[in-house]
């Protein structure tokens, strides 16, 4: 069977095998961090993911006839729901398969626990007859895995579990996985983007996109949060331009990415600033999506300037014992009937304003950090294997 | 060295993400798992300084028979209240329409496809879920009305200034 990774060291020979491997060279060069960086990210990832976390037990008490599925779906293969307490079980073994990748035990086999469990639950869940934007948390979960997310700050290396590779090797299989989630996020922003600019660039002050977003769903939904109520007042030639720029940003994921690392991290940047414009003025949170940009990131420095003063272990242990009681938390709540996504929420009809909340923090910390990055010193993974070289 | 994804992955992956979005893109259709984002293309018109756009709503009824709208987000708790709008499509759970037209875009037809109809005991235990529900906010458990209006509202102030019934469908339960 032909290898995923081209392991060959010749040069490429035809044409399509030159353009993809400049294509991966490209996308590598723009999203590089040291691979100790996912081990860090892991931790943030796991612990936001544990105060949202994906909630499937609700579908064992409500009626199964409102079972609805896509017809390009597995579920629609299956015919119905599972019976009761099929969802509680998932539930539970997600959450449990969540804190062990978190704390990093045997990261990549949980990974993949994690990752069957969400796509099981995720299925059924859109089989109320609407496919909602989870699929980011997927893709983290499928990349991450392959970029090797437990090689770092984890109980597998506390147990001598992760076999020392070699920093390069390691450097390697991080950009392998990072470089198909930057693939993944600009194609999905695509997809996004090309119907709203079909639609939207228009030149016509006497149609509105983003009103379209806002005042059906502050009625339908409910969504007067946060500055929602000021959108009223917003003048139409401005929202004018905010229907050109949002698809415009959308559909420019791509160039970004293959042009240079600064353009993908400013493009993020706007990207991350387009959700928390979203969450205060539509009410709609993409909170998954903007903490995912921190992949992006050398969260490495952190760890130096920060945890080196207190011994790994200690903190990895203090960290793991917070990360099993928010999991403990949620099977707890919903063993009981109770729960919702948000951790400590006991019903599902009380949750929607939390993530508006946690949107506000994870972009302005998204966003100091790749700030950060940008103006800040250059310091990738090649230059601290250089560095490392050197010493 | 060189250790980028082969060519045979960079194919797969190109067609694993180019049907689905090309199925929605020409049908509507959503897959899963596929990586595809909300669009969300729709735009409205803005005339005399206002806009109309459907609301949705439902509706139970006291024992004066006056309409009493439902907060959706409490009424069909646990059901997150973004679903909401596709259960109304889907009469709540009780329609027994066996497929479903999907216009494609660029053609002149439209392709019948199957949908899932749950059984007789299914409906009826979604009918008794929903009358329960009524009958504990003191309504009539014996039905329930999904109504879509069509409201106007200034753009300068957010005011509504008219709403008019476009559909009523009732639905009885028992």
């Amino acid at each position: 069977m032909k290898s995923r990774v081209d392991h060959s060291t010749s040069a490429p020979s035809s044409f399509a095998e030159r353009a993809n491997a400049w294509f991966w060279q490209r996308v590598s060069s723009s999203v590089e961090v040291p691979a100790d960086s996912l081990g860090l990210f892991r931790w943030i990832y796991g612990v936001f993911l544990l105060v949202e976390t994906p909630y499937f037990a609700w579908i064992d008490h409500v009626p199964h006839g409102l079972f609805n599925p896509p017809i390009l779906s597995p579920a629609f293969l299956l015919g119905g729901f599972p019976a009761s307490p099929f969802f509680s079980i998932l539930d539970a073994i997600v959450v449990a398969s969540l804190c062990l990748v978190t704390v990093g035990y045997r990261t990549r086999f949980f990974t993949v626990v994690l990752i069957a469990g969400l796509l099981a639950g995720f299925n059924f869940r859109y089989s109320f007859g609407k496919v909602d934007s989870d699929i980011i948390i997927l893709m983290v979960l499928v990349c991450m895995e392959m970029a090797g997310w437990g090689n770092y700050y984890s109980i597998d290396v506390l147990l001598g579990r992760v076999d020392r590779v070699a920093s390069l090797e390691a450097q390697h299989q991080a950009n392998r996985g990072l470089s198909l989630f930057a693939v993944l996020l600009s194609f999905g922003m695509i997809t996004a983007g090309l119907g709203k600019a079909r639609s939207w660039i228009d030149f016509n002050l006497r149609t509105s996109g983003f009103l379209m977003w806002f005042y059906p769903q502050y009625y339908d939904l409910g969504r007067h949060l946060l500055l929602a109520k000021w959108v009223p007042h917003i003048p139409i030639p401005a929202l004018e331009l905010g229907d050109y720029l949002g698809p415009m940003f959308e559909l420019s994921g791509f160039p970004a990415l293959l042009y240079s690392r600064r353009t993908w991290r400013m493009w993020l940047f706007i990207a991350c600033t387009f959700h928390l414009m979203n969450a205060l003025l539509l009410n709609i949170a993409f909170n998954e999506q903007a903490l995912s940009y921190l992949l992006f990131v050398d969260l490495s420095s952190v760890a130096f300037t920060r945890w080196q003063r207190f011994a790994q272990r200690r903190v990895i242990v203090a960290l793991s014992c917070f990360v099993f009681f928010l999991g403990m938390s949620h099977i707890v709540m919903r063993s009981f009937g109770y729960g919702s996504r948000i951790v400590f929420v006991s019903s599902v009809d009380r949750e929607q304003p939390f993530f508006l909340y946690f949107c506000i923090p994870i972009c302005a910390f998204v966003l100091a950090r790749l700030a950060r990055a940008l103006v800040g010193p250059h310091r990738d993974g090649r230059n601290r294997r250089e560095h490392a070289a050197l010493d | 060295m060189n250790r980028h994804f082969s060519l045979v992955f960079t194919s797969v992956l190109c067609v694993y993400l180019a049907v689905p979005f090309a199925i929605e893109s020409l049908t509507g259709l959503l897959t899963f798992p596929a990586i595809l984002l909300p669009v969300g293309s729709g735009k409205l018109s803005v005339v005399d300084g206002t806009v109309a756009f459907e609301h949705l709503s439902f509706r139970g009824f006291d024992r004066e028979e006056r309409a009493q709208e439902l907060d959706p987000g409490r009424f069909f708790a646990p059901v997150p209240i973004g679903y909401s709008g596709a259960m109304a499509n889907n009469a709540l759970g009780l329609s027994e329409e066996t497929t479903q037209s999907v216009w494609v875009k660029g053609a002149r037809f439209s392709v019948k496809l199957p949908r899932h109809v749950p059984d007789r005991a299914l409906r009826d235990e979604t009918a008794a879920w929903l009358s329960d529900r009524l009958g504990r906010l003191g309504l009539s458990p014996d039905r329930i009305v999904i109504r879509r209006d069509e409201i106007v509202v200034e753009v300068k102030s957010g005011r509504e200034i008219s709403s008019r019934p476009l559909d009523e469908r009732t639905i009885k339960l028992r």
